[in-house]
């Protein structure tokens, strides 16, 4: 019974870690609401990173709990609806860059050893 | 977030998951499914709604106090639903934590609570070290004071009651005669004016300053704010108030709450005699503050120097003369340390009744538990987490707990109050003041906290080993695999615990009997006393004979008595005076040539009638032994045989000075002087006439009750001279029952420690034996078609249980012996290797059993094998 539940939690982790910076950069662009993060996370990556629309809005909620976004139900520009916009704020912005700064330390870490220099081999 | 705003978030998330859903349908559409496939692949694509939800609600971050909530919640709903249970619970808990609250709450104030005085850790007083004398003489303390290193200061107080005026009338109050260094040496500062200057010169008479208590102040002159320089009358002498000492001083001992502080310098005409100068007599207690640094046994050392050099420089007074330091608060060691052993017993008794109840609580939590085991077999299937659900069964258990703090401080908080008002009717300032402060509250809170944890583990220790599969086909917890299940264990104690607190109980109860029966040497029945003492309205030791005359004559009068008669003082009363004996031939009349010590009383002739002490040889003093006439005494049998080496002593002579001889006419029966648990000790009896004391005690016996004799004998004191305060007028066993007082406190509360153990000694075998019936009544059923006969039924149903209980109550009992070391400390001749408390004992374990299994055994009998066959 627990090891059915591990599966998707673990999965889940992996990219929960990922998953916020993505969304912060997204929101760097401006403002979105949820859909359009989704479907633009979908495009950009051409359609590798598919996943459920329903991941995206506990990660957006625990972003907003943490302070770095904000959320406003707005009516859309081209329609007659609302939709709930979020924003990137000022403390985002700066998570933004220290998360991307970790990636990116943590992607040559993994680049050396996958594929040493001459040097170093 | 804050929390009330959870629900819109979940209709706002709500809108939100809608809307995405409705824009991915517009897009599964344009990309041309059909309608009903479009909303198909949409619901799709957004995923598990109720696994976002509940993400989105722990990202809220109140996820784990709702838990919380829930669990109590649940908790609450369940422990309703068994109201009795909950309730017997919160009983048992509630009583005892409230002991436990109680009793700390007065050990708090009696031994824990600091000394008023800054850095009251510093503070101690001086004793003898190999005696048990705690006074000492005016002159041994100026040496003292000079010649001790380890102390920045030592001064020296004298308890003495004083009269008290501004008008007329006065008051008798409570007070020290002190050095001029107190206050200095204790480092109070005053609240109003000023305290003694402290100075090493001595003016006989010459100081006439008062101060206040705080207390005094207050009640006596209302807080009068010009009191500084106003005159008071002490004994009719003026004085003048020189300060008031700050609120909440009361000196340093914890039983005597002093109102007054006068100068130790004018103690002749305070007390009437002069006794600062004499080596020999010694009256003052000694207290000092060590140098910062200074530990206590350095200051052991120091002193035990200085007593070595006084030995040798004053042989006549001070051969036997050692120091030491004790601990300050309650006269030292005299009563300090039987009364720290007894009040650390009672704190060990009433925890153990704490754990006695945990035990209790945790068999039944256990029992629940297993009723329980099929809910936790199908929780534990659907995914529950065993933590989840241990915390559950805590939150129960810890509920109950805090509930039964709550309900326990309620209880001690009244009855704190209660023993705070109580005054033992004595003249005596005792005053505890019971003011449960917040450590009794947290301590209350933390034995609640842990006591919950206790008993609540012990059953959730259960959840750990349950296997789910087993349970939901069964029905049943898992079958006990270990010989000694917990529950047994338990019980085990619990009936040990209460054997224990029973034996004790018993032999507090035995002890308290033979006290009351001991031969006292006097009779109280039918006597009131009523206790005055002249010299605080002023008469002088002369003139006091005739007052007192005066007041025997009207008493005399009061209709319906016996007899009535008047001493100085009387047995078993506060007010006892020793002297020195020195054995015929003796030359030299110092402290070396003492043979021993005798109480001592001063009595109009008639007196051993009216009190009732038998005289055996001689005769009783007549109105020819005064002042003119030879000297005489009466001694009791002890001191004839001590100093004479047999009762016959009539006639016989001893020495009290140079040249100066006193004829013993009578020789009375022994009794009892100073304590109810002395060895034989010897007294001497002078003739009032030849030795005048105005310290006045008037015995009138009669056989009229006490309301009437009382007032009384007041109105005929007041008819003589109502300027006189009396002290007090009571019927001498009532007076007498003061010295009663530790060991009535100790039985008491061992008895009532002893009924409650006994309590929950019931319930709880009562509980195991209702439960292993219940369980296994089919068994019964079987056995009974079966043909088996009731013995054989009872047996196998409750044989266990009465092992356990033999086995207990053994333990008990063992350890009830190796404990009634510490009773007798308190209880005079308790001992547990007495036959009839063994048999008292044994008997009460044995009626529990049987009460407490009278009722599951008659179910077990009444088990009808075919009804219960088919049941399932």
């Amino acid at each position: 019974m627990s090891s059915i539940k591990k599966q998707p939690q673990q999965r889940a982790a992996l990219l929960q870690g990922t998953l916020d910076m993505l969304i912060l950069r997204t929101l760097l662009y401006g403002p979105a609401h949820g859909h359009q993060i989704g479907k633009h996370i979908q495009r950009t990556t051409n359609d590798f990173l598919q996943m459920q629309h329903g991941s995206l809005y506990p990660a957006l909620h625990r972003l907003e709990r943490r302070g770095w976004v904000v959320s406003k139900w707005e009516t859309a520009p081209d329609r007659n609806r609302e939709f709930k916009y979020y924003r990137l704020t000022d403390q985002g912005k700066k998570q933004l860059v220290i998360e991307e700064s970790q990636w990116k330390q943590m992607a040559e870490a993994v680049a050396r050893v996958m594929w040493p220099t001459a040097e170093e081999a | 977030m804050r929390w009330w705003q959870l629900k819109k978030r979940h209709a706002d998330l709500e809108r939100e998951l809608q809307s995405d859903l409705e824009l991915e349908e517009e897009e599964q559409r344009e990309n041309g499914l059909s309608p009903e496939e479009a909303r198909q692949a949409a619901l799709r694509a957004l995923g598990n709604t109720v696994l976002i939800k509940e993400q989105a609600h722990e990202a809220w971050g109140w996820a784990q106090c709702e838990r919380l909530w829930q669990d109590v919640r649940y908790a609450v709903r369940q422990l309703l639903r068994s109201p009795g249970f909950s309730l017997t619970a919160l009983l048992t808990l509630t009583m005892a934590i409230g002991a436990n609250v109680i009793v700390f709450g007065v050990a708090n104030d009696l031994l824990f609570n600091p000394l008023p005085v800054p850095q009251p850790k510093q503070v101690y007083s001086l004793q003898g070290k190999h005696t048990m004398g705690i006074a000492f003489s005016w002159p041994d303390y100026q040496d003292i004071r000079d010649r001790a290193q380890a102390f920045s200061g030592i001064a020296l107080m004298r308890l003495t009651m004083a009269g008290l005026s501004t008008g007329q009338k006065a008051v008798p109050v409570w007070g020290y005669e002190v050095s001029s260094n107190y206050f200095q040496t204790l480092g109070v500062q005053p609240a109003l004016g000023r305290f003694f200057t402290p100075s090493k010169e001595v003016k006989i008479n010459g100081v006439p300053d008062a101060v206040l208590s705080y207390d005094c102040w207050q009640t006596q002159f209302n807080g009068d704010r010009d009191i500084i320089g106003k005159t008071v009358r002490i004994n009719k002498i003026p004085f003048t108030v020189i300060g008031v000492a700050p609120r909440g001083f009361y000196g340093t001992e914890r039983l005597i709450w002093s109102k007054i502080w006068l100068p130790i310098e004018d103690e002749p005409e305070i007390e009437g005699y002069n006794w600062i100068q004499y080596r020999g007599n010694q009256n003052g207690w000694l207290v000092g503050r060590l140098k910062p640094g200074v530990t206590a046994a350095q200051a052991d050392a120091d002193l035990a120097n200085v007593a070595a050099s006084m030995a040798r420089q004053y042989p006549d007074s001070d051969k036997n003369l050692s120091i030491g330091v004790a601990q300050p608060g309650l006269f030292g060691n005299m009563i300090g340390a039987p009364v720290r052993a007894f009040v650390t017993g009672i704190m060990l008794m009433a925890f153990l009744v704490l754990l006695a109840a945990c035990a209790n609580l945790a068999g039944f939590f256990t029992a629940r538990m297993t009723d329980r085991a099929r809910e936790m077999g199908i929780r534990i299937a659907i995914g529950a987490s065993r933590l989840r659900l241990m915390r559950q069964l805590l939150t129960e258990s810890i509920l109950i707990a805090v509930a039964g703090g709550i309900a326990a401080s309620l209880l001690a908080l009244l009855t704190l109050r209660v023993l705070s008002a109580w005054r033992p009717s004595i003249d005596f300032p005792f005053e505890l003041v019971l003011n449960p402060g917040a450590k009794v509250y947290l301590f209350a809170s933390a034995l609640a906290l842990v006591t919950g944890l206790i008993f609540g583990l012990l059953p959730a220790r259960q959840i750990w080993r349950t296997d789910p599969n087993r349970t939901l086909k069964s029905g049943m917890a898992n079958p006990g695999s270990r010989r000694f299940p917990v529950r047994d264990i338990l019980l085990t104690v619990q009936i040990a615990l209460c054997c224990l607190l029973v034996t004790s109980s018993f032999v507090a109860l035995r002890g308290m009997m033979r006290t009351l029966n001991l031969h006292l040497g006097v009779d109280p029945q039918n006597t009131t006393l009523a206790s005055l003492d002249l010299a605080l309205a002023g008469y002088p030791s002369k003139s006091a004979a005739a007052a007192q005359q005066r007041m025997l004559d009207a008493v005399r009068q009061i209709p319906g008595i016996e007899s009535a008669s008047l001493s100085n003082s009387v047995p078993l009363s506060i007010n006892q005076s020793t002297t020195s004996i020195f054995a015929p031939g003796t030359t030299a009349f110092n402290a070396s040539a003492v043979k021993f010590r005798a109480n001592y009383y001063e009595i109009v002739p008639g007196y051993f009638h009216t009190a009732g002490t038998r005289l055996l040889r001689g005769r009783d003093f007549t109105v020819d032994d005064n002042d003119k006439s030879p000297s005489v005494a009466i001694i009791n049998e002890t001191l004839a045989k001590q100093l004479f080496g047999t009762a016959d002593a009539v006639g016989k002579r001893f020495p009290t000075d140079t040249n100066q001889f006193t004829r013993i006419v009578g020789v009375v029966e022994d009794g009892k002087y100073a304590t109810f648990t002395e060895d034989p000790t010897a007294a001497l009896f002078w003739p009032l006439a030849q030795s005048p004391d105005t310290t006045t005690v008037l015995l009138v016996r009669s056989p009229r009750p006490p309301a009437e004799m009382i007032p009384a004998v007041r109105r005929a004191i007041s008819d003589v001279d109502p300027a006189v305060p009396i002290l007090s007028v009571d019927t001498w066993p009532h007076a007498m029952s003061f010295f009663l007082l530790p060991q009535r406190a100790a039985t008491v509360a061992l008895g009532v420690l002893g009924a409650f153990a006994m309590m929950l000694a019931l319930t709880g075998i009562f509980g195991l034996a209702s439960y292993t019936v219940s369980r296994r009544m089919r068994e019964f059923g079987v056995r009974i078609a079966l043909g088996a006969r009731h013995w054989n039924v009872l047996r196998s149903a409750l044989g266990r249980i009465f092992v356990l209980l033999t086995a207990g109550a053994v333990a008990g009992l063992a350890l009830g012996f190796a404990g009634s070391r510490i009773i007798a400390g308190i209880v005079y001749k308790a001992s547990a290797f007495d036959p009839l408390v063994i048999v008292a004992v044994a008997l009460t374990m044995v009626g529990i059993g049987l009460l407490a299994a009278f009722g599951p055994a008659r179910r077990a009998l009444a088990a009808e094998p075919a009804r219960l066959l088919r049941e399932d």
